[in-house]
């Protein structure tokens, strides 16, 4: 009785045991399979350290996971724990009751193996910034319970599953920084819970996904930009009022902004930049209440900048650049005091500066270069004590610099062409903290003040065509940043300061077009830093100055148009390893050019004109290495300063680095071309002897100017071997023999003179050759065929037409009979066949027709005769 | 690095549609960048076409004249295929289009009967199809025209015997139909110029046939 009394109690407790027992057999499955997949997919164990099953009952106690209170694992967080290998090995099905699986920011590899949709309680899974590839599996529809879903940062690639729209309860969606294609599948309409979805950074195409922000959505967040999305912005975006982030810039979105786009009365970053949107800016984005950050930039936008805009009290960011934007500015801008950046810039507006824009004292960058303001520039800027980055050049100010009220956290300063007036005030030297100070291409006179030698920070100094005079400050020198010295096209006279050779940051050094004079050879010194040396268009006088040869890092030493004289030393060929561009045109040296040059492997220009050189060019000029190919444009190696860089590219050198090429007749300043340029000016000197055959291997030339020199013998037979070729002067000198064939290769030669040589016989017909103007090969008497006017002989015959039917006709009075016969005969025996067969035949009666025109003519013509 | 560049300069070409003001008066480097952005380039020939710089005159192929403005084109044999743009027509001083040996396809625009200053319009060896525009006889100055190797279709306009100046014509192989013109500059032309267009004839019949015929 007893026993059966206790019974239940021990059929109980067996229970207990065996569920026990159960439940531990799981919790070492899930263990088990965690180890597993450690120990065969995971390298490095990183934050897994404590996994293990010797001092430890089950996984429970390991870092990063979690488990319910019945010791199951339900969350998994190895987040940035620095742990390498794959999820293939990992059996989601020993561990069915995860909810959370995090293992972002490590370095997963390989597929996300289809086995993850077995997790059917799965509500978190962040998979972000590992490397995982390939597509995202099908079956993930199965992951109902899924609410937080974060692919970002991996290179998935392959569309987006329809499946994916099963997944009912997301609400975060998270797919930037892979490489997605193929359009966002409608399926995801199916998504009520969305709130968040970036699919940004990818490759997706089609047209814009109006169907996430349908019906009732509850989207705040969209983030479609970086893709490749088309075809205009739906009217509909306007009716998905939760939106707080709306970001589809760097697509190729076209049309109208919708002016819908002004119900979102929650959104508060508007991104539309870098897209080919056109009209007007709709009046209504002005009703946007919460608006702080507006991306316009970059579109193909036209008409004014609606008031409405700038009455906004959010509005902190502005940025509408690079449009066809036009009219004046409203003066109110500003006016709510919040506004931290404008960006104005490449538009047409005009009128003057809005007042208020320093309101509140928030501004920190304003940016309306390139426009066409107008007016003064004091009231405006008055407020401005935040302002750090000010550019408002190229435009029509006008006024004096006395008026610019100082502003202490000034950084960047750019007024370069304006109308600026008046000498450059003292109190310049006040803006300690200018890194970038540009009054470039104003009207600015007097000298430059010493005091701008206070600007210690100050790393570009640019104040170039204006009236400054006097002499070049000594105390210059003491601006240890100064990357970039750019005082050229001024009045500035007298001699260089000696320490401007070895100030440790000057990389660009442009004294171009001054009137400095000084004896070069007396200039003692080493030259550390510099990169790019301008001394161009000066008096300056003597040898070329050895202590150049210091110059290692020069790129380029431009002294044209001095009064330089004696020889070119072979020691630039030798210790200016990095030169790319020579010029030492328009001077007084002379002898022979030394072969030594051809030691510059990076040469892309030399241009040694307009001087007094002898002898021949050395054949060594054949082995120039950067000209032997076509540049690739690669900006390395040219000169660049960091300053700000990635805020502002466009600062790289090119502002300060150029030269002047004569280039198919006419002078150019190439700036950015430079890049891609390769070319040989030895034009106006006295070189002698044949024009070498091996510079006929630098394939990369693009232009060759040899004219006015004494050169003799023929033009190399392989020239067509210079096949990018697009200006070729070979003009004054004395080369005969005839053009070679091979001259009809040179497909992009659009300017070619051959003049006042003494070639001659045929010039060679061909695609380029036969289009030029006589002027191209005037002055050599041999030469004959078109353009010239001179026929060769034997080309009589096919030039004029009807001489050669009167020579014919003339040469065979037979045949006139004989003719006449024919046709008689033909058309008495043929008339009532041929034309029975002309009413039925539309393509013999053409034929027809023909032959009895031909006739016609043919026997009036021999009446005639 | 080289293809990072082109991206660079294909984006700033792209922008450059945008017209600033500083680059307003330089509608025809615009005209030129809307030109590139219909172009595929794997030769990169393109690559100096850079909207950043005042005007296209330091680009490559690309020729001005003393006055800043584009009177040349040297695109000939570059591999580039892609379509022909209105945007031609606004290069008002150009005098030598040459965009032979290439793979451009579509119309022959009507636009480019606008460059009144042109000299030589060079088009063979293409893929161009449609008829040859009635507005090209507009070109007064047109001293070479050659569209030979083509799929051009329909017939030769009479309005181009109007082209005085015209001393080199080629419109072999071809696919055009109808008769040869005889008036004017086609006069001169051997008959090299016109063989090979199946569908035509020979020589315009004086007031027999119309000079669709057989179109």
């Amino acid at each position: 009785m007893e026993n059966m009394h206790l019974q239940p109690k021990t059929i109980i407790l067996a229970f207990l045991i065996s569920l026990s027992f159960l439940k531990t057999t799981a919790i070492k499955t899930e263990a088990h399979a965690l180890l597993r997949w450690r120990s065969i997919d995971i390298d490095g164990e990183g934050c897994t350290s404590s996994w293990s099953l010797v001092n430890s009952t089950g996984p429970c106690d390991w870092s990063g996971v979690r488990c319910n209170h019945a010791g199951s694992v339900i969350s998994i967080t190895l987040y940035d724990c620095n742990i390498y290998g794959m999820l293939r090995g990992l059996d989601f099905s020993a561990l069915p009751n995860i909810e959370h699986l995090n293992f972002g920011s490590n370095n997963l590899y390989g597929f996300i193996p289809s086995t993850i949709s077995v997790l059917a309680k799965l509500v978190t899974l962040d998979l972000s910034w590992n490397y995982f590839t390939g597509p995202l599996p099908l079956n993930i529809g199965n992951l109902t319970e899924l609410n937080y879903l974060d692919f970002r940062g991996n290179q998935l690639n392959g569309t987006i599953p329809t499946q994916l729209g099963s997944c009912i309860k997301l609400s975060e969606l998270y797919l930037e920084y892979n490489q997605f294609i193929g359009p966002i599948p409608p399926s995801l309409s199916q998504l009520k819970d969305l709130t968040k979805f970036n699919a940004s950074v990818n490759q997706f195409s089609g047209s814009f996904p109006i169907f996430l922000l349908q019906n009732g959505t509850r989207l705040t967040y969209l983030d479609l930009s970086d893709n490749q999305f088309s075809g205009p912005i739906p009217l509909d975006v306007g009716n998905s009022t939760e939106l707080e982030i709306l970001e589809l810039s760097s697509n190729s979105f076209t049309g109208q902004i919708p002016s819908s786009l002004g119900f979102l009365n929650k959104l508060y970053n508007l991104s539309l930049n870098n897209n080919f949107l056109s009209g007007e800016i709709p009046k209504q984005l002005g009703n946007m209440s919460a608006l702080e950050f507006l991306n316009l930039n970059y579109n193909q936008l036209e008409g004014t900048f609606p008031t409405a805009i700038s009455m906004l009290s959010s509005l902190s960011f502005i940025h509408a650049s690079n449009n066809n934007l036009s009219g004046v500015i409203d003066p109110y801008l500003g006016q709510n005091g919040h506004l931290k950046l404008i960006n104005l810039s490449n538009n047409s507006f005009f009128g003057e500066l809005p007042t208020h824009i320093c309101k509140g004292s928030a501004l920190e960058v304003l940016q309306l270069e390139n426009n066409q303001f107008s007016g003064p520039l004091h009231t405006c800027l008055r407020n401005c004590s935040s302002l750090f980055f000010l550019d408002l050049s190229n435009n029509y100010l006008r006024g004096s610099l006395r008026f610019f009220t100082i502003k202490p956290n000034l950084k960047v300063l750019r007024l370069s062409e304006n109308n600026m007036f008046g000498n450059i005030p003292a109190e310049f030297g006040n803006l300690t903290a200018l890194l970038h100070l540009a009054l470039g291409s104003n009207h600015l006179t007097s000298k430059i003040p010493e005091e701008l030698t206070r600007l210690r920070s100050l790393q570009v100094l640019e104040l170039s065509n204006n009236f400054l005079s006097n002499s070049i400050p000594l105390h210059l020198c003491r601006m240890k940043y100064l990357e970039v010295l750019d005082i050229s096209m001024n009045q500035l006279s007298g001699r260089i300061p000696s320490c401007l050779w070895s100030m440790d940051a000057l990389k660009v050094l442009n004294l171009d077009s001054n009137k400095l004079s000084q004896r070069m050879h007396s200039i003692v010194g080493h030259m550390t830093s510099i990169q790019s040396l301008h001394l161009s268009n000066n008096k300056l006088t003597g040898d070329i100055p050895l202590f150049l040869k210091s110059g290692s890092n020069l790129t380029v030493l431009d002294l044209r148009n001095n009064i330089l004289y004696g020889l070119v030393p072979s020691w630039i060929g030798t210790s200016l390893p990095l030169l790319r561009v020579l010029c030492l045109s328009s001077n007084r040296l002379s002898g022979k050019i030394p072969p030594e040059l051809s030691e510059l492997s990076f040469l892309q220009l030399i241009d040694l004109s307009h001087n007094n050189f002898t002898g021949p060019i050395p054949k060594s000029f054949g082995s120039f290495k950067s000209m032997s190919r076509r540049q690739e444009g690669n900006v390395d190696g040219w000169p660049d300063i960091n300053f700000i860089h990635n805020y502002y590219e466009k600062y790289i050198i090119w502002d300060f680095v150029y030269e002047v090429i004569d280039w198919k007749g006419i002078e150019f300043s190439f700036t950015k071309t430079l890049l891609l340029m390769n070319g040989i000016d030895l034009s106006c000197n006295s070189l002698s002897d044949e024009i070498p055959a091996e510079l006929m291997t630098l394939k990369g030339l693009v232009f060759l100017n040899l004219s006015g020199n004494n050169f003799i013998g023929n033009i190399p037979e392989n020239i067509g071997n210079l096949n990018l070729l697009e200006s070729l002067d070979l003009s004054r000198n004395t080369i005969s023999g005839s053009i070679p064939i091979s001259m009809t290769n040179l497909t992009f030669l659009a300017f070619l003179n051959l003049s006042y040589n003494e070639l001659s016989g045929t010039i060679p017909i061909g695609s380029q050759l036969q289009i030029l103007t006589a002027q191209s090969f005037i002055g050599n008497e041999g030469l004959c065929g078109t353009p010239l006017s001179k026929l060769c002989p034997g080309d009589a015959m096919s030039t004029e037409s009807s001489s050669k039917n009167a020579h014919t006709s003339d040469k065979n009075g037979e045949e006139r009979i004989w003719l006449f016969a024919f046709v008689c005969l033909g058309f008495i025996s043929g008339f009532w066949l041929v034309l029975g067969v002309l009413f039925f035949n539309k393509s013999w009666n053409y034929t027809y027709f023909v032959l009895v025109d031909n006739m016609l003519q043919h026997m009036m013509k021999l009446f005639a005769i | 690095m080289a293809s990072s560049s082109l991206l660079i300069s294909l984006a700033s070409c792209l922008l450059f549609l945008a017209v600033s003001p500083a680059l307003a008066s330089n509608s025809e480097g615009e005209a030129l960048c809307a030109f590139k952005s219909r172009l595929s380039d794997p030769n990169n020939v393109l690559q100096s076409w850079d909207q950043s710089l005042v005007n296209p005159c330091t680009w490559f192929h690309v020729t001005c004249d003393s006055q800043n403005r584009v009177i040349r084109l040297d695109l000939g044999n570059s591999n580039i295929t892609g379509t022909l743009g209105p945007e031609l027509g606004r290069l008002q001083h150009l005098q030598y289009l040459e965009l032979y040996r290439n793979s451009f396809m579509g119309k022959i625009p009507e636009e480019l009967g606008n460059l009144k200053n042109l000299v030589s319009m060079d088009l063979y060896e293409n893929q161009l199809e449609g008829e040859i525009p009635k507005s090209l006889s507009k070109l007064k100055s047109l001293r070479f025209m050659r569209l030979n190797n083509n799929k051009l279709t329909g017939s030769i306009p009479r309005e181009l015997v109007t082209l005085s100046n015209l001393k080199v014509l080629d419109f072999s192989n071809n696919d055009l139909c109808g008769t040869i013109p005889v008036d004017g500059p086609f006069s001169t032309f051997p008959p090299e110029s016109f063989e090979n267009n199946k569908r035509l004839n020979g020589p315009e019949l004086l007031g027999l046939a119309s000079y669709d015929f057989g179109c």
